[in-house]
């Protein structure tokens, strides 16, 4: 199965290359083939993925997060999952050029630096571990599309405001959709991230035997649910406008990236697994 | 068998002349009950819009068929067009066809790329069908354009974007509320720019729409033609607050809204994004109100430039709507052809056909009856197998012009057959 592994971290950048060209296509020239393709391709894609995934896990007998690499993995899956869901939901194409870019991003890295972890902790196996690890991956994933859409938001309001009347005017949605899957997606990652921060408090008393710890990691996903709690709160109680929850949002992924990336390669010690 | 056309249209002639020969239903269908009652055209279609009178025609003698279309419009409508002259257009063999398909394709209309023409073709196709002018082959013509139109609307973006001030008012105002039908749309002034603009909305199905006014009586009188409720324009701050949409026309000489009115009334709707249409000249709206939060504000510059961007991109889209008439064209062409060779395979199977049957029944008495049934399958399937070549060289002819048409004669002499033509005039 191993050999299917090597092969699976070829195949799956390729299916997001094309995958991301195929939207491009859409995105940009409104081409046919595309249209009728993107939809298919992106669900093949994603059941690529998924049994890559499995494969993963199965072969190294560990939920594949591990290493960095390996979480990189997971989170372009559950993003790009929350994507099909949400596309075939709307039925709006135009904007996945955007999120699959990201996607393909994620698991052309891991691909390439991904390698078997010779050993890890037991911890990886245990469902509340599991648990923790996948809520909060899908609260990443929340947070990222939340972004995403913050930005298309931004773009498309400023091309109105200046009168550009450009690709991104004539293929986004109105900004009434697009400021409200910023909210949607927002909420949705903080309420993942919170099922994985209290997840993650009663693993950290049971094997830590504290509740709190002065980790990077904690502290920044901290703070990132602090800044998406305070868009969404804002948002629906205090009348923020859509302009001002798509900067936050945007804020509040730049900080996830930076504890996924900067903390991870240098303070590693807490939330390491190998 | 040719397709003629006789016609004006807003290219060729100016509407006063154009409304002279406008037809109603009623008198489509008298006219075409006329055309099928005589001879001089064994099909005909009468397309008459506001922008457009053409007639069709299919005919064995050009001359003859443009001489009746023209006389026919004298009778009916007393309008001579040899008393307009360049008005009047003639088009014959492939150019009438091909016009068909351009009409159709909406890349002869008045606005480039208009879908309402594909209903009135299908329309004018209806009543010719409804008069029995319609014959075999004008029905495909019309089945070529209507798919003409078709494909190229979803082919290629020549249908795309708003090329009006009020369809691109509205298209603005998509891209910032997702559903117009949800939306408040306050009119200020009555102008008929503005109040064009307000139709347009109103058309698209918006929630509520408030006319204020300086002369209220005018905004009433508005109000009682387009819907909506009159205000008077002192209560103009408070139906700004209340609005998600508002299109400007006054005739004021100096902006009515200025940037710290705005500013007050943007604070009062909170979250709630307000967009302006000011198409006035001198503008009501200060321009550094753009500058604010939550308002978006365009005049009629902005509106210019989008009209102009998007006609120029249907412009762009010209060559792929003209490549697919010309696929249509060529396949009506092919299907044309092979028309004519249907007659001639037909009438030889027919032919061959009866000498088997001749010769079985001479030669009957010589088989057993088991061995009978056996050597009428042996003698059929003898037939189709030598018949089977000539029949795909008949095909391959009437698909290679003038030299096929001339070998397909030869077929008839050499089977001793009648030509299409003269079955008929033998009936007559």
């Amino acid at each position: 199965m191993e050999s299917g592994i090597q092969a699976q971290n070829i195949i799956l950048p390729t299916l997001y290359a094309l995958l991301w060209a195929d939207y491009a296509l859409l995105f940009f020239r409104n081409d046919p083939f595309a249209e009728r393709t993107a939809k298919h391709l992106l669900q093949v894609t994603v059941g690529a993925h998924a049994i890559y995934l499995v494969m993963r896990s199965m072969t190294y007998h560990h939920f594949p997060i591990a290493t960095v690499f390996e979480a990189f993995s997971v989170l372009a899956f559950s993003v790009i999952a929350l994507y099909l869901i949400i596309e075939s939901r709307i039925g709006v194409r135009t904007t996945g050029f955007f999120i699959i870019g990201i996607v393909f991003v994620f698991q052309t890295i891991s691909s390439a630096f991904v390698e078997a972890p010779e050993s890890f902790s037991d911890l990886l196996w245990e469902p509340a571990f599991i648990l923790h690890v996948t809520t909060a991956l899908l609260g990443y994933s929340g947070m990222a599309i939340s972004a995403v859409y913050g930005l298309l938001y931004l773009m498309l309001f400023y091309d109105i405001k200046k009168h550009r009347f450009g690709l991104i005017y004539k293929q986004l949605p109105s900004l009434e959709v697009m400021s409200s899957f910023t909210y949607r997606s927002a909420t949705l990652g903080l309420v993942f991230l919170t099922i994985a921060m209290v997840g993650g408090l009663a693993l950290l008393v049971r094997v830590y035997g504290t509740y709190w710890s002065w980790d990077p990691k904690l502290m920044i996903t901290f703070v990132a649910w602090l800044i998406y709690g305070l868009c969404v709160a804002a948002s629906r109680f205090w009348g923020w406008s859509a302009k001002r929850v798509a900067f936050t949002s945007i804020a509040g992924f730049a900080i996830i990236l930076f504890s996924l990336v900067v903390v991870n390669l240098v303070f590693t010690r807490f939330h390491e697994f190998v | 068998m040719d397709l003629i056309v006789v016609g004006m249209n807003h290219r060729s002639a100016p509407i006063d002349v154009r409304e002279l020969v406008a037809f109603s239903e009623e008198e489509i269908l008298d006219v075409l009950a006329h055309t099928h009652a005589e001879e001089t055209l064994s099909e005909a279609l009468l397309l008459s819009t506001c922008n457009r009178t053409e007639f069709y025609g299919l005919s064995t003698d050009n001359g003859a068929a443009e001489m009746y279309i023209r006389n026919l419009i004298v009778e009916k409508k007393h309008v001579d067009l040899e008393s307009h002259p360049g008005y009047a257009y003639t088009l014959t063999r492939n150019e009438s066809v091909r016009h068909l398909l351009r009409v159709a394709a909406g890349l002869d209309s008045l606005v480039l790329g208009e879908s309402q023409i594909l209903g009135q073709v299908r329309r004018a196709h209806e009543l010719s069908l409804e008069s029995h002018a319609c014959g075999i082959v004008l029905n495909r013509i019309l089945q070529s354009a209507v798919s003409v139109g078709k494909r190229v609307r979803n082919e290629t973006a020549i249908g795309a974007g708003a090329v009006s001030m009020a369809s691109a008012a509205s298209e603005l105002a998509g891209k910032i509320f997702e559903d117009l039908k949800t939306r408040k749309v306050l009119l200020i002034g009555v102008g008929e720019m503005g109040a064009l603009t307000a139709r347009h909305m109103v058309e698209r199905g918006v929630r509520q729409l408030v006319i204020a006014n300086r002369t209220y009586s005018k905004a009433e009188e508005l109000s009682r033609q387009i819907g909506g409720n009159a205000a008077p324009l002192d209560r103009l701050e408070e139906c700004l607050a209340d609005a998600d949409i508002v299109i400007s026309s006054t005739g004021a000489t100096a902006p009515i809204v200025t940037r710290e009115t705005m500013r007050l009334i943007v604070n009062r709707r909170g979250n709630r994004p307000i967009y302006v249409i000011d198409i006035a000249l001198p503008r009501d709206f200060e321009s550094s109100i753009a500058d604010l939060d939550g308002v978006f504000l365009h005049d009629l510059d902005d509106m210019n430039l989008l009209v102009d961007r998007n006609l120029e991109k249907r412009r762009e889209e010209i060559p792929k709507a003209e490549a697919i008439v010309e696929q249509e064209l060529e396949s009506f062409a092919s299907w044309r052809s092979s028309l004519a060779a249907t007659p001639v395979i037909k009438k030889i199977r027919e032919r061959v056909e009866a000498l088997r049957k001749q010769e079985l029944e001479r030669h009957r008495k010589k088989f057993c009856r088991d061995d009978r049934e056996q050597v009428d399958l042996l003698t059929e399937s003898l037939v189709n197998k030598i018949l089977h070549p000539l029949m795909n060289h008949v095909r391959d002819w009437s698909n290679s012009g003038e030299l096929g048409a001339r070998r397909i004669d030869t077929l008839y002499e050499a089977f001793d057959l009648e030509r299409p033509g003269e079955d008929s005039k033998k009936k007559r």
